[in-house]
């Protein structure tokens, strides 16, 4: 080594003798030319082997030790034509001359990358995801690795988890109803979706306590800003006369949000779908919302296949809304959601059920052919000041729906049924939480008041064994009303102590509610009340006191919660028929526990359990006197309190590598329930008799599913892959046979996306699945379906404005190894642009297929649904903006 | 270069009326720096903005200022109720992300023609600058080129600051100018790491526009300061805030129990270690 230095030292020595010194000075019209950079290189060559600057003389000189004969010099400076000279290889000092002139500098930008993080954000370059034939921010969000929309519901999943709140430029318009912002705003208008994995929406709360779920945000572009904006669809189709049309206005601000619209169509468009709201699901180890409907009675007949709704849906729909949200200048927040849905339906079915019993099996047909008309209004008043000294929420929600249905059954003989389903509700939540001294004192106190009056007539009267004498008779008419009021109010002090943040809860809650039921027959031109085995008149009456201590830990992504709840119920029900009155009190301990660390780069993992114990405040299920639940189910249940043991446990882990745009994610749960309560039920032909008895029974759940996503920039490429296994077990009573119930079922998706080039857009979806379910018992049964289908949807950009497109959906239904049916639907489109108008033709169902089959098992039974479906059609759409 | 989309501008200077003193380009750099020397995904991501005239050069850190002006109108826009103005900043408030408060907040002036450099900083609340002579980096030229944002650029090494560096300049964009305090080769600087990668600089854009470059304001009431003590000041802040604002404005930091809060040093690994 050391010899080696001594050779390099020489050899290097010995070039210094034959070195070379081209220097000059730098000039421009008599000017001297400071920091000119003056390289050299091979004649021929445009590599640079050594170079000088100018210094403030104009002077420069280069020292060489190369055997060329000659040199090329390059001058060159911003304002100046660069000067390329062939010198020969000897020492000399030379000036240069440089020419003035407007040197073109380069603009180049690399693309953004279409996913970046910042922080615990991920944000989506829309830019980079929106293809051509993307209308709405909500067609451009499905393509998004790592984002999922329900495509029933429209509900927004991130890496596994639903979201919790969708901002708009960070406001909260919508709440849950975010379908409205989602299925309207253009994505020409956004920038950026926002994806932040941890909602921080109480800003008190900020730094104490994050939340586990993701929070959307949907990032304008400042030309969408301060400016109101609308669009519209005008669009007329036959056959049968078809019209499809809406009218939307817009207005953001930081200060002002708005957006209205009137939607109308009977084009078979699910209008309702805009209004559904997706946050307010019911998530494991939270109270029950005390204002959700509680059907009692109901109309068979109206069941929905599992395709898009344009194919089936005959429907004359109207929609209304109008949402505001004002910021006033010390950042409080009002705002208002309003909503009217007019919607008629008509429909034609015809239902293939059997029930698998231990005395064998039972089959009926069923065709159906009915009307449904509701009319649902709906007002909420949201008023927020989120500072960071002080939350107040106060929010208030009034609901009226009025739904008609009207049908008729065919089976051995014509039924007809008309059902009347109100339902009136009001709600109101209030929460409080101010700092005092080091804790946070918070108040909540909810209000619900509902009610609801059913009645359901069906001509000619059923049950006439037990309800008539075994005599025909005209008609039995069925009444139904819950009244229900609940206030809970609570209390609640939060406060960290070292690294761990304590928070107590102490509350009250008061529920009453009342069941009102009586049956009346129609016969011989006289209407009867029947006696008061056929009447209910149950007040309810539950007072809950509860103690609840969580003690959370964070640090950066680590997050540990353990929830203690404690609850007394003191419960007493009377039935003003019968003069029973019973007393119940139980002592409940609901412990959770909740957990999340990150394990290596990009990966997280979580776990949760829970244990809890709930009165299902059902209170049809302690109805004694008989309740027609539809035509052909007569329930009397006992006097027994319905109690539910659950244990919950999931395991999930996730992947998130904004860089590379892979997304994956894994999650295991199962679930444990114990009942005190089963439903027997007895056949008698197509007639059941039900009834809740005494008697404990179990349900066990258990389900994988796993995702991968990944996007591939190059390619414009986004593929994703779903598997999920599911399996459950539940005891079902039958004939006074305690049998054991037994469905699993595997589901595989894989989506594709591909819009590389410039003329093509193909997206695929594809779905496999296999469903087993199985009766253990008596008279074992065993039934297996595959299900698959496949949705191609390709679009060809014929010019810079006009498309053509492409849409065909595969169903194959079958048994395993059985008959399988198989449907095609194909549509064809084409879209020709304007400035900001484009005009739409579509025409669905090319093939005009004319039904549809269905195979659904449900615990004890299977049903076959053959469906109308909607006839080729064409459709004309203008849409507009302005 | 399939991903890049270019646009071509073409700048047209009047020569007779001196036009090009008024000349700026500006270009955008990704920098991405490993904050703990020790573990390689301590890597840190920044955008900077190197504006340049004939002359001078202007470094800064646009999502550093970008952030700044985020928190100076949510400042003037966010009244208590005592009408004072706030912004508070929490580690793990998601205005952490608005307010960009990570990123670098140091600010490097070049004039060529003076030779020298003017280095400012702001540390939480005050301003701090120095003037030194610039140091120019003995640069090796090498033959090998590659073409970066469809520029054709050549390989330079050098030894600067305590660390051995790869540069690629572009042959085409006669500026000596690169990022942070890199100069000296014959074309504009569009990429640059050290040996170990822990920090590169990479141009994501060439000619940025007037609509990114005006976020910069230049820090107000800023005290001269020797750049040595400025640096430790620097260092102390980012190991651990508690100790500095102890050193900076006696404010002593307790924990709900009163007692002093206690902070473990973070990991602190600056570019510079040529003082070390």
């Amino acid at each position: 080594m050391k010899l080696f230095f001594i050779f390099f030292l020489m050899f290097t020595y010995n070039n210094l003798f034959s070195q070379i010194v081209i220097s000059g000075i730098v000039k421009s019209k008599n000017e001297i030319l400071a920091d000119v950079n003056v390289t050299v290189s091979k004649k021929g060559n445009n590599q640079i082997i050594t170079f000088s600057i100018s210094d403030e003389k104009g002077f420069f000189e280069i020292k060489n030790s190369l055997t060329e004969d000659s040199l090329k010099l390059m001058f060159s400076i911003v304002g100046y034509k660069t000067k390329e000279i062939i010198v020969a290889n000897k020492s000399q000092a030379t000036t240069y001359e440089l020419v003035e002139f407007a040197t073109e500098l380069p603009t180049v930008i690399v693309k953004q990358a279409p996913i970046t993080e910042q922080g615990d954000t991920t944000n989506y370059n829309v830019g980079q995801f929106k293809g051509k034939e993307d209308r709405t921010i909500g067609d451009v969000i499905a393509k998004m690795p790592g984002i999922t929309i329900d495509p029933q519901t429209g509900a927004i999943s991130f890496n596994g988890k639903q979201i919790s709140h969708y901002y708009i430029n960070g406001l909260d318009l919508l709440g849950g109803k975010y379908n409205m912002a989602n299925q309207n705003i253009s994505a020409d208008m956004v920038d950026q979706v926002q994806m932040l994995a941890h909602d921080k929406d109480i800003k008190l709360f900020d730094s104490l306590k994050t939340s586990q779920d993701p929070a959307l945000n949907i990032k304008l572009k400042n030309k969408a800003l301060n400016k109101f904006m609308g669009k519209g669809k005008v669009g007329l189709g036959i056959t049968p006369l078809l019209y499809d049309n809406e009218i939307v206005g817009l207005l953001f601000s930081n200060k002002k949000q708005f957006i209205a619209a009137y939607k109308n169509n009977n084009a078979g468009t699910l209008l309702s779908n805009e209004l559904s709201d997706n946050v307010s699901i019911q998530k494991v180890g939270t109270p029950i919302d005390k204002g959700q409907k509680e059907d009692i009675l109901s109309v068979i007949g109206n069941t929905n296949p599992p395709i898009n709704s344009k194919r089936y849906l005959f429907n004359n729909s109207h929609l209304v809304y109008v949402n505001g949200l004002n910021v006033f200048k010390n950042g409080n927040q009002i705002k208002t959601n309003i909503s009217y849905l007019n919607d008629n339906t008509t429909y034609n079915n015809e239902t293939n059920t059997t029930y698998f019993l231990p005395t064998g099996n039972v089959n009926f047909i069923e065709k159906v052919n009915g009307f449904i008309n509701s009319n649902k209004y709906s007002g909420t008043i949201f008023y927020t000041a989120n500072k960071k000294n002080r939350y107040l929420q106060n929010k208030s929600d009034l609901g009226l729906d009025f739904i008609n249905s009207n049908n008729t059954i065919q089976n051995n003989s014509i039924i007809n049924q008309n059902f009347k389903d109100p339902f009136y509700k009001f709600k109101n939540d209030f929460i409080l939480f101010v700092p005092i001294k080091k804790t946070i004192v918070g108040i909540n106190s909810k209000i619900n008041i509902n009610k609801m009056p059913q009645q359901l007539n069906i001509a000619p009267g059923q049950f006439e064994n037990i309800i008539n004498q075994s005599t025909p008779y005209d008609m039995v008419s069925q009444n139904a009303i819950i009244t229900n009021f609940n206030i809970d109010n609570n209390f609640s002090f939060s406060k960290t102590k070292g690294k761990l943040l304590h928070q107590t809860k102490l509350g009250f809650e008061y529920v009453f509610k009342n069941l009102a039921s009586k049956t009346s027959k129609f016969y011989n031109q006289n209407i009867y009340n029947l006696n008061d085995s056929f009447k209910n008149n149950i007040n309810w009456y539950n007072s809950r006191l509860y103690a609840e201590h969580t003690i959370t830990f964070e640090k950066g992504e680590k997050t540990f919660e353990l929830t203690l709840p404690l609850e007394l119920n003191l419960i007493n029900t009377t039935n003003s028929l019968s003069t029973v009155k019973k007393n119940y009190s139980n002592i409940f301990f609901n412990p959770s526990i909740d957990f999340n660390t990150p394990v290596f780069k990009n990966t997280s993992i979580g776990a949760t359990y829970s244990y809890q114990n709930k009165i299902n405040n059902n209170i049809a299920q302690i109805a004694n006197g008989f309740i027609l639940k539809n035509y052909r189910t007569l329930a009397n249940n006992e006097n027994v309190l319905p109690i539910e043991k659950l244990h919950t446990a999931n395991v999930s882990l996730n992947y998130k590598n904004s860089v590379k745009s892979i997304f994956a994610n894994l999650s295991i749960s199962a679930s444990s329930t114990e009942k005190n309560i089963i439903f027997s039920q007895d056949f008698n032909g197509a007639f059941i008799t039900s009834k809740a008895i005494n008697k404990e029974n179990k349900q066990q759940n258990f389900l994988v599913s796993a995702s991968v996503g990944k996007y591939f920039m190059e390619q414009k490429l986004n593929i994703s892959f779903t598997v999920s296994k599911n399996y459950f077990s539940s005891d079902l009573l039958q004939q006074n046979n305690l049998v054991n119930n037994i469905s699993n079922s595997l589901e595989t998706e894989i989506k594709i996306n591909y819009s590389k080039l410039s003329w093509l857009t193909l997206n695929a979806d594809t779905k496999f699945a296999v469903t087993n379910n199985q009766i253990k018992g008596i008279n074992s049964s065993k039934n297996s379906f595959v299900n698959f289908t496949q949705f191609l949807r390709t679009y060809f950009f014929l010019t810079k404005n006009s498309s053509l497109f492409f849409n065909s959906e595969f169903y194959s239904i079958g048994k395993k190894n059985g008959n399988t049916q198989n449907y095609i639907f194909g549509d064809i489109g084409f879209t020709q642009k304007f400035k900001k108008n484009d005009i739409e033709m579509i025409w669905s169902n090319i093939t005009n297929n004319k039904s549809f089959t269905s195979i659904s098992n449900n615990q004890n039974f299977q049903l076959i649904n053959f469906y109308n479906i909607r006839p080729s059609n064409i459709l004309i759409k203008f849409n507009f903006k302005f | 270069m399939k991903n890049l989309s270019i646009i071509l501008l073409f700048i047209f200077i009047n020569a007779n009326t001196k036009a090009e003193d008024s000349l700026q380009y500006s270009v955008k750099y990704k920098f991405i720096k490993q904050k703990d020397s020790s573990n390689s995904f301590s890597k840190f991501e920044d955008v900077m903005i190197l504006t340049m005239t004939k002359k001078t050069s202007l470094y800064y850190s646009y999502l550093k200022q970008f952030g700044l002006r985020n928190s100076e109108n949510d400042m003037n826009n966010n009244n208590d109720n005592n009408g004072n103005h706030e912004v508070k900043i929490d580690a793990n408030s998601k205005d952490r992300s608005k307010y960009f408060t990570l990123n670098e907040t140091e600010v490097i002036q070049i004039d060529f023609a003076k030779k020298n450099k003017m280095v400012s900083d702001f540390l939480i609340n005050k301003g701090y600058k120095y003037v030194e002579n610039l140091d120019v980096p003995i640069w090796k030229i090498e033959t090998i080129t590659q073409n970066i944002l469809e520029q054709k650029c050549q390989m330079a090494t050098t030894s600067f600051r305590g660390r051995n560096y790869i540069a690629w300049f572009a042959t085409g964009i006669p500026f000596s100018m690169g990022p942070w305090l890199f100069n000296g080769l014959p074309g504009l600087i569009l990429k640059v790491h050290d040996d170990k990668k822990q920090f590169l600089f990479e141009c994501m854009e060439l000619n940025t526009q007037n609509s990114s470059t005006k976020v910069f304001k230049p820090y107000k009431n800023v005290q001269l300061i020797d750049a040595k003590k400025l640096k430790a000041k620097k260092k102390l802040l980012e190991q651990n805030i508690i100790l500095f604002m102890q050193a900076e404005d006696g404010v002593s930091v307790t924990t709900d129990g009163g007692k002093p809060a206690v902070m473990k040093n973070k990991p602190y690994n600056p570019i510079d270690i040529y003082n070390k």
